[in-house]
């Protein structure tokens, strides 16, 4: 990918004073805004660089989002236990999704969480894939930074595949 | 049947059946659909079924609403577990949400969880802070099995081991007491009042050096077993005092008992604390007596009265803080056998180390003998020889003291002045020695005759003189004639009749000795010149 093209290197400055500019309409937006945001920008990325491609953008994206969501808004925490609590918490009070853990095997280093009324897919029809791919890249750069190594995140059930809540495998690379 | 029918009946029996099936009928599988709803319901039936059971393991596959709402399920029941294990390895973080009734439920029994965690932990803490930093060695011994459960630094070092070394083993294992006479006491103590107590017990420990202890215990119920919670106060240096102090204690009793001289405390409530057994040899009474005498039976009245004195006296040193002197005097005191005995005692105060005053020591000696050579010595200074009356000098004292009196007092006092008629012929005609016997019968006339309180000496040769307190005249002059009849009527033993003259004097105080006597002398002189064997007076 060329790098000589850039027009915006993120930062989380790029956020924004969001009560400055916002002062009447607030922080909240419709979550179907957010959605059409991203699946536009989906299809149109498919279009041009095919299926593969846009979801490695969608997770390197998800990475980056979560790397700096980590730095920024989450407190220095350094037990396992209020880690988990405290990523509960706020992916809840974010509207992101209510976040469940279902395995955690932190000598093999797995975890199974999933997450319910999800931001990304929560009410979306059945299409096939499992579409949140986003989230992948998110939740591997989150628990990468809590835990200092790398973790491999994969999507296993999603409202894509026709069920209700969305699994996400976790898998720390050794 | 019409297939439609078929279908209604075999959905039914896959929702309704226990039994079903193993697959799809043939003639049902050719129906466009059949085999996705019959696979579908299949797997819910499975699913539900392990959910049913607490097996959330297994894998639902498929899709659509159903299985994916029983997906769902499964993944917040595994959730709950995940949740449920953390909480109870102390993680009270966990929350449920979107539960409803149940989140509330949940999440408020976790908050109690935590709450009551919290409070026995800080009551351990606590127990555990207070268990240890107790000034005094302090265990915990299974009532039954008589094993060590827990103990504090003191026990520790009280042992000179640490806890690890004898936690869970008996106190006998680890010769905690002397003997085995003292475990049982110990333990017996508890089977017998089944409750706290407080006992005296000794120690081996070490194995060299006594050890004794002060043992404080309570029966205590940890998870619906019986301890003993003992608190030992190390009483060692305090019991050896105490050995120290009997044996000194022993060793002076031993002299005090031994000794001749009555050794005695006493309070300032005038009792006995203490008098050594050598009373019995001093007054006949055994020491118990002595303890239960009153006052009035430890003392002849004088010397009472001192007491009483000398008591008021220390009491008010005491209530001034002063030091009390030490002071010696005679005292008498009444025997068994009725007869008195003169002691030399010295009383001084007995005080604490901090100076505070406890009693009266005091230390009697008998010194009847020394009373009796002083009664003798007094006896020969007033007594005259020959006729055992008083002589004419404890005759002028008798009389300038009762002169003093009634110059004090209002009061009467007669004199008698009586002379034996003719008394040199006796002498000329029988001789001395029968003028002497002669002299003795009339002393033992007079002596018979007068009064307690009157007092009669030799004036002087032939002459007598009788005081007569608180006597008016005229019973002084009828006691005269009283007197002067019985002489003249006594046979006396060597010359058969004598008759004496007597001259009787009055006086309230006006007079003085000197005048007193010169009436008296008056009186007797106008007797003689009146015919002698007669009684005259002098009116003041």
């Amino acid at each position: 990918m060329k790098q000589a093209n850039r027009k915006y290197k993120f930062s989380w400055g790029l956020t924004g004073d969001v009560q400055l500019g916002r002062p009447n309409l607030g922080h909240t937006a419709r979550v179907e805004v957010y959605r059409l945001m991203q699946y536009t920008f989906r299809d149109v990325a498919e279009k041009m660089f095919g299926a593969e491609l846009t979801d490695k953008i969608f997770y390197d994206a998800g990475k980056l989002a979560g790397a700096e969501f980590y730095k920024n808004i989450m407190p220095p925490i350094s037990e396992p236990a209020a880690f988990i609590s405290t990523l509960q918490e706020l992916l809840k009070e974010l509207g992101i999704g209510i976040l469940r853990i279902e395995e955690m095997d932190l000598d093999q280093g797995l975890l199974v969480l999933t997450i319910a009324e999800d931001l990304d897919c929560s009410g979306l029809p059945e299409g096939g894939d499992a579409i949140c791919i986003y989230d992948e890249g998110f939740l591997s750069a989150v628990l990468e930074c809590f835990w200092k190594k790398p973790f491999e995140v994969k999507e296993i059930d999603c409202w894509c595949t026709g069920d209700r809540i969305c699994r996400f495998k976790a898998k720390a690379i050794q | 049947m019409n297939n439609e029918q078929k279908i209604i009946e075999y959905i039914q029996s896959l929702l309704f059946d226990i039994r079903i099936t193993e697959d799809l009928p043939e003639e049902l599988d050719q129906i466009k659909g059949m085999r996705e709803i019959d696979h579908t319901l299949r797997r819910f039936r499975t699913s539900i079924k392990s959910i049913g059971t607490g097996d959330f393991s297994e894998n639902i596959e498929g899709k659509g609403y159903i299985i994916g709402v029983t997906k769902t399920l499964q993944s917040v029941l595994k959730n709950l577990v995940w949740q449920t294990k953390a909480i109870s390895h102390g993680d009270f973080s966990q929350r449920v949400n979107f539960l409803g009734e149940f989140s509330d439920s949940f999440n408020e029994m976790t908050n109690k969880l935590e709450t009551t965690i919290f409070d026995l932990r800080e009551s351990k803490e606590l127990f555990q802070m207070l268990f240890d930093t107790i000034p005094d060695a302090t265990m915990i011994v299974s009532l039954e099995k008589r094993t060590i459960l827990d103990c504090n630094h003191v026990f520790e070092g009280l042992l000179g081991r640490p806890k690890a070394d004898f936690r869970g083993k008996k106190l006998s294992e680890i010769s905690f007491f002397k003997d085995r006479q003292q475990e049982y006491a110990f333990f017996q103590s508890f089977y017998l009042s089944g409750g706290g107590n407080c006992v005296f017990i000794e120690l081996k420990l070490h194995g060299e050096n006594e050890v004794f202890g002060l043992c404080s215990s309570a029966i205590v119920t940890i998870k619906n077993e019986k301890y003993i919670l003992s608190v030992i106060k190390d009483v060692t240096k305090m019991k050896k005092l105490e050995q120290s102090l009997k044996k000194s204690e022993k060793i002076h009793r031993l002299l005090a008992d031994n000794a001749s001289d009555v050794i005695w405390t006493m309070g300032l409530d005038g009792k006995f604390t203490y008098i050594s057994p050598s009373v019995e040899k001093l007054r006949g009474f055994k020491v118990e007596e002595v303890f239960a005498q009153t006052k009035e039976e430890l003392l002849v009245p004088s010397s009472r009265s001192y007491l009483d004195h000398v008591l008021k006296m220390a009491t008010e040193m005491v209530e001034k803080n002063l030091p009390f002197d030490a002071f010696r005097s005679d005292i008498e005191f009444p025997c068994k056998d009725g007869s008195t005995v003169w002691t030399d005692s010295t009383v001084s105060g007995i005080y604490d180390n901090e100076n505070h005053f406890m009693g009266l020591l005091g230390v009697s000696r008998d010194i009847t003998e020394r009373k009796q050579m002083e009664e003798q010595i007094r006896k020969l200074s007033e007594i005259d020889r020959l006729t055992q009356l008083y002589n004419r000098s404890k005759i002028d004292a008798v009389l300038n003291a009762e002169v003093e009196h009634l110059s004090n007092n209002v009061g009467v006092c007669s004199v008698i002045l009586l002379d034996i008629d003719y008394f040199k012929r006796v002498n000329d005609t029988w001789g001395h020695l029968v003028g002497d016997a002669v002299l003795k019968e009339i002393a033992g006339i007079l002596r018979t005759e007068t009064r307690e309180r009157d007092t009669v000496g030799r004036w002087g040769g032939e002459e007598f003189l009788i005081i007569l307190p608180s006597t008016g005249l005229e019973e002084a002059i009828a006691f005269a004639e009283k007197i002067r009849i019985k002489i003249s009527e006594f046979h006396f033993s060597e010359i058969n009749h004598l008759t004496a003259s007597f001259g009787v004097a009055e006086t309230t105080g006006r007079l003085t000795p000197v005048e007193i006597l010169a009436k008296v002398d008056g009186a007797l002189y106008h007797a003689k010149r009146s015919g002698r064997n007669c009684v005259c007076s002098m009116e003041q």
